[in-house]
């Protein structure tokens, strides 16, 4: 019995089914809202209101025919798209949606999460390298740097956040929001210098400097095409998701709110539902209405101003504990 | 020679004697099995003597919870069973203070039910088992994507790579990844490992470490930045 609620887990519920559908949901609000600002309408014509064309763009990309260039890396070409899809989804079993406790939450799973998501910014790299050409190149490069920037950042404030809770599981934290209120109500500072470093692990506006489109063609997905594609897509939004969910999680609560504990786990749905959707439609309105930062704007951004504020915020949940 | 017909004649006639081989099921009435360990959730005191008994060592301790020790709270402990590796001897049962764990008189069958999927995954921690099923979920979606798609004739210049009229040379697209990448490692490891001391004995001490760790990569961090600009 055990076993088939893992496999059900996994394909199911926080796994494969739910993540997509919430990955395209959320691409869906990206490029809804964005269309907004930009005074377009944006998707239309797929399903009620243009709500399938995200999982439409998905399987056509799937149809098309994979050009790999002649010297690319094969096996890093296949590794890679596959492992950046899994790694996400895998990230959400470590999520609580409907209940305090994720599906397969143990007692040190926020350090799992560190790993999951320096291993996902490795799958991309990894794809960027497979196929050489000077425009994955420079992406990589300039991802990597990105990563290097914004990965201390994020790590530091979920350190806060975890230190304020003396605790390093995701139950853990939970718990103690439903003792003693969200997170970001203590730690603002720490909230929203993690959610400009999501705006950087997203790739999105104002640090979308991995797959600038107007400087270097596509970053490191130029030599992409067919289902490698797709995957790399499908990897942006369900990175997106799983970003939001663990913002909405140790900042917000997850599924804490009025009546969820006494509604089941239909109130923390419902709650966890409102909270993402929150972030989502915020991180689409930022990265709509901004402009890309230079390279070295990234460093004065987050390394020259944000972890100094970050490393006060550590300083003051120590006295918050 | 008279011995090798002796042996043969035995033989012969032990096969025809019946067997001494019992289906699974009636170890529940025969008597010679006592059951299976159950654990009763309620009475246990978290001990661990059960786990430490275990011969297979098939029996782990799992947090459940909270416990009030002379006015105080601590975390408390379940004994949790792996019954694929349990040889269902009954020790813990014996030895269990507060007889929390009983051994029910059901075979083994019943209650490790083994179906097609759980044997690909037999034994693996529920995390490595969930991983592993995504994977596999996502590489077959990829390979069969592969299989279904088109295939058209192209010439040569189609498998080349797009590098906007500039000519190519591998060795020289480097961008400073690798030690940037051998930076960020460094710097989580770091992190992470000032961050466990700090839970381990949270006291001012360990929070000094901790902040000087991070002032430390932060000054390395500015170095570099000022190297890729200058």
């Amino acid at each position: 019995m055990g076993r088939m609620m893992e496999v059900l887990y996994s394909l199911v519920f926080p796994g494969v089914l739910f993540t997509t559908a919430m990955a395209f949901w959320f691409e869906y609000i990206d490029r809804k809202v964005t269309a907004l600002v930009q005074r377009r309408v944006g998707p239309q014509a797929t399903g009620p209101g243009g709500l399938l064309q995200p999982l439409y763009d998905f399987l056509k990309l799937l149809g098309k025919e994979e050009l790999a260039s002649e010297k690319a890396d094969r096996v890093a070409l296949r590794v890679g798209p596959v492992l950046a899809v899994t790694l996400p989804i895998y990230g959400m079993l470590y999520i609580p949606i409907v209940s305090t406790d994720p599906p397969l939450g143990f007692s040190g799973d926020l350090l799992l999460i560190f790993l999951l998501l320096a291993f996902s910014a490795l799958s991309v790299a990894l794809v960027g390298y497979a196929a050489l050409s000077p425009y994955t190149v420079l992406g990589v490069g300039r991802f990597i740097a990105q990563y290097a920037m914004y990965e201390a950042v994020f790590m530091l404030c979920l350190v806060s956040a975890a230190l304020q809770a003396s605790t390093l599981s995701v139950s853990g934290l939970v718990t103690y929001q439903a003792a003693r209120g969200w997170l970001a109500l203590y730690q603002p500072i720490g909230f929203a210098a993690a959610l400009l470093s999501l705006l950087a692990k997203l790739e999105k506006k104002p640090f979308d400097l991995p797959h600038a489109k107007q400087e270097i063609v596509a970053g490191w997905a130029t030599e992409l095409s067919g289902r490698s594609l797709a995957f790399m897509r499908l990897y942006e939004d369900l990175s997106m998701t799983w970003g939001i969910a663990l913002l909405a999680t140790v900042y917000l609560g997850g599924p804490l709110g009025p009546g969820f504990p006494e509604l089941g786990p239909f109130a923390g749905f419902a709650w966890f539902g409102l909270k993402t959707f929150t972030l989502s439609v915020l991180v689409a309105l930022i990265s709509a209405s901004m402009a890309r930062v230079r390279v070295y704007g990234l460093v004065k951004t987050f390394w020259e101003r944000t972890l100094l504020l970050v490393l006060l915020q550590i300083g003051l949940a120590w006295l918050l504990r | 020679m008279s011995a090798y017909i002796k042996a043969l004649v035995l033989g012969v006639r032990e096969a025809f004697r019946g067997r001494i081989t019992e289906h699974l099921s009636s170890a529940v009435s025969n008597g010679f099995a006592r059951g299976v360990p159950i654990l009763e959730s309620s009475k246990c005191l978290g001990c661990g003597l059960c786990s430490r008994v275990c011969p297979p060592r098939a029996i782990k301790m799992r947090p459940a919870g909270r416990k009030v020790v002379g006015g105080r709270e601590v975390p408390r402990e379940e004994p949790s069973f792996d019954y694929f590796r349990c040889i269902y001897c009954g020790q813990c049962a014996d030895v269990c203070p507060a007889k929390a764990i009983t051994m029910d008189r059901r075979s083994p069958v019943d209650v490790v039910n083994i179906t097609a999927p759980q044997v690909l995954i037999l034994g693996a921690a529920p995390q490595v088992a969930s991983f592993l099923v995504i994977a596999a979920l996502v590489a077959l979606v990829y390979w069969l994507s592969g299989k279904l798609a088109p295939r058209g004739r192209h010439g040569p210049s189609a498998r080349e790579p797009f590098s906007g009229g500039v000519p190519m040379s591998s060795s020289r697209y480097r961008y400073y990844a690798v030690s940037l990448m051998a930076f960020v490692l460094f710097l989580l490891l770091a992190e992470a490992l000032c961050f466990l001391y700090l839970l381990a004995s949270p006291n001012a001490q360990a929070f000094a470490v901790l902040l000087l760790a991070a002032l430390v990569i932060y000054l390395q961090g500015l170095w570099v930045s000022r190297r890729w600009a200058g």
